[in-house]
């Protein structure tokens, strides 16, 4: 009787690890993750900085016929908070095979000198495995810096300024010798009733992004 | 009766050993990618043009904050205002095209199958689009506007990670 209730109960056990049918086919080739992705980054004249994230491509499945996946979903997502704004961006669940782009775009409006920390991240879930594809966090620092420059000369069309921190100028993050103000002799104030002209440039991870706003002003400011 | 009882057990090993080896199903590769902040120059042209456009592309009646937003990457890419007019319109019909690709070929019957057959062909399409839109945008923007553009799009790979397969489908 002991024999046969251990029999019993060993037959149970095949019963409940014996592959399903579905299941027992296997999956002879793998899924590929192909995304890529890309950071954006700018400032406007009224000092916002614009960062874009995003994340593109599709995965790519080889032989799925010997694959059980149905019913598994894939879903992108982008994280981009610059300062204390933005997060994630949530792609809609898709089914494994499509492709698909989720974009996350952040503005702030900035001060200069202030140093805003841009965090960046793309990931693609799947439902049945979970982590796919994961770009890794990138952490960017970003500034406005500030140079302040000094009328020298002009003529009947543009200005010419001379660097002038009155902080030193040491103190400009992305300094040049000269700014000219091309047509700001035909601007409403023309630019030689300006003493100085500020020069707002982007400063991403310490280096100076080839972006820059210039304003003619009659106060001088400090280099940042 | 033991021989038996030896016999069960052995297959239910067996089955247990089945099980392991089908784990595999639904196994993912890890994602190779190119770094274009170190190898700038592995950057396909297609993919770098592509990423750019989805990334500073507007719908052709933008909200205002869209509108700024795009204003202030196209400025960042060197071109004045009347050939960033001139941009916005080209790359609001990109748009329109990559968003209409994409929505059929999600619906297609391939994917719909959890196939991949039919991505070669998307491929193509997609990268028409593109080739397309850079060949709108010669036609549309000043030569040395499109030299501006041209040369920001270089740079800007160094802001890209793009998959291997990319590079070397």
């Amino acid at each position: 009787m002991k024999s046969r209730i251990l029999l019993f109960s060993l037959f149970f056990l095949i019963l409940l690890v014996l592959p399903t049918p579905n299941q027992a086919q296997g999956c002879q080739g793998v899924m590929s993750p192909s995304y890529s992705t890309y950071t954006s980054l700018s400032l406007d004249s009224s000092l916002h900085i614009y960062t874009t994230v995003v994340v593109d491509g599709s995965t790519v499945i080889h032989q799925s016929e010997y694959c059980n996946i149905g019913g598994a979903t894939h879903k992108g997502s982008v994280y981009n908070k610059l300062g204390s704004t933005g997060g994630w961006v949530y792609g809609p669940p898709v089914p494994p095979a499509q492709y698909f782009a989720v974009t996350n775009p952040q503005e702030i409006i900035g001060v200069p000198g202030v140093v805003y920390t841009d965090t960046t991240q793309a990931d693609v879930l799947c439902s049945f495995v979970g982590g796919l594809f994961n770009s890794g966090p990138g952490n960017s620092l970003i500034k406005i810096g500030i140079a302040n420059y000094i009328l020298e000369s002009w003529d009947s069309t543009n200005c010419t300024y001379m660097l002038y921190c009155p902080n030193g100028n040491t103190a400009a993050s992305c300094p040049t010798a000269t700014v000219v103000d091309y047509g700001g002799m035909q601007a409403e104030i023309p630019c030689n009733q300006l003493n100085y002209h500020w020069v707002y440039t982007l400063v991403f991870n310490g280096k100076c992004f080839p972006i820059s706003v210039g304003v003619g002003t009659t106060v001088a400011h400090i280099c940042q | 009766m033991s021989k038996l009882f030896l016999a069960a057990l052995v297959l239910a090993l067996s089955a247990i050993e089945l099980q392991a080896q089908n784990s595999t199903t639904h196994q993912h590769e890890q994602a190779d990618m190119i770094d274009g902040s170190a190898h700038p120059e592995l950057i396909p042209d297609a993919v770098a043009y592509r990423l750019y456009f989805v990334v500073i592309s507007e719908n052709p009646t933008p909200l205002p904050n869209e509108s700024r937003r795009q204003h202030a990457h196209l400025q960042r890419a060197g071109l004045k205002e009347n050939d960033i007019r001139a941009a916005a319109t080209v790359l609001a019909n990109f748009k329109v095209q990559y968003a209409l690709l994409l929505d059929q070929y999600s619906k297609s019957p391939e994917v719909l199958r959890n196939s991949s057959d039919g991505l070669p062909l998307f491929i193509v399409k997609r990268d028409a689009i593109v080739q397309a839109t850079r060949d709108a945008l010669k036609s549309a923007l000043t030569p040395s506007g499109m030299a501006s553009f041209d040369t920001h799009i270089q740079r800007e790979k160094t802001m890209m990670k793009v998959a291997a397969t990319e590079v070397q489908p």
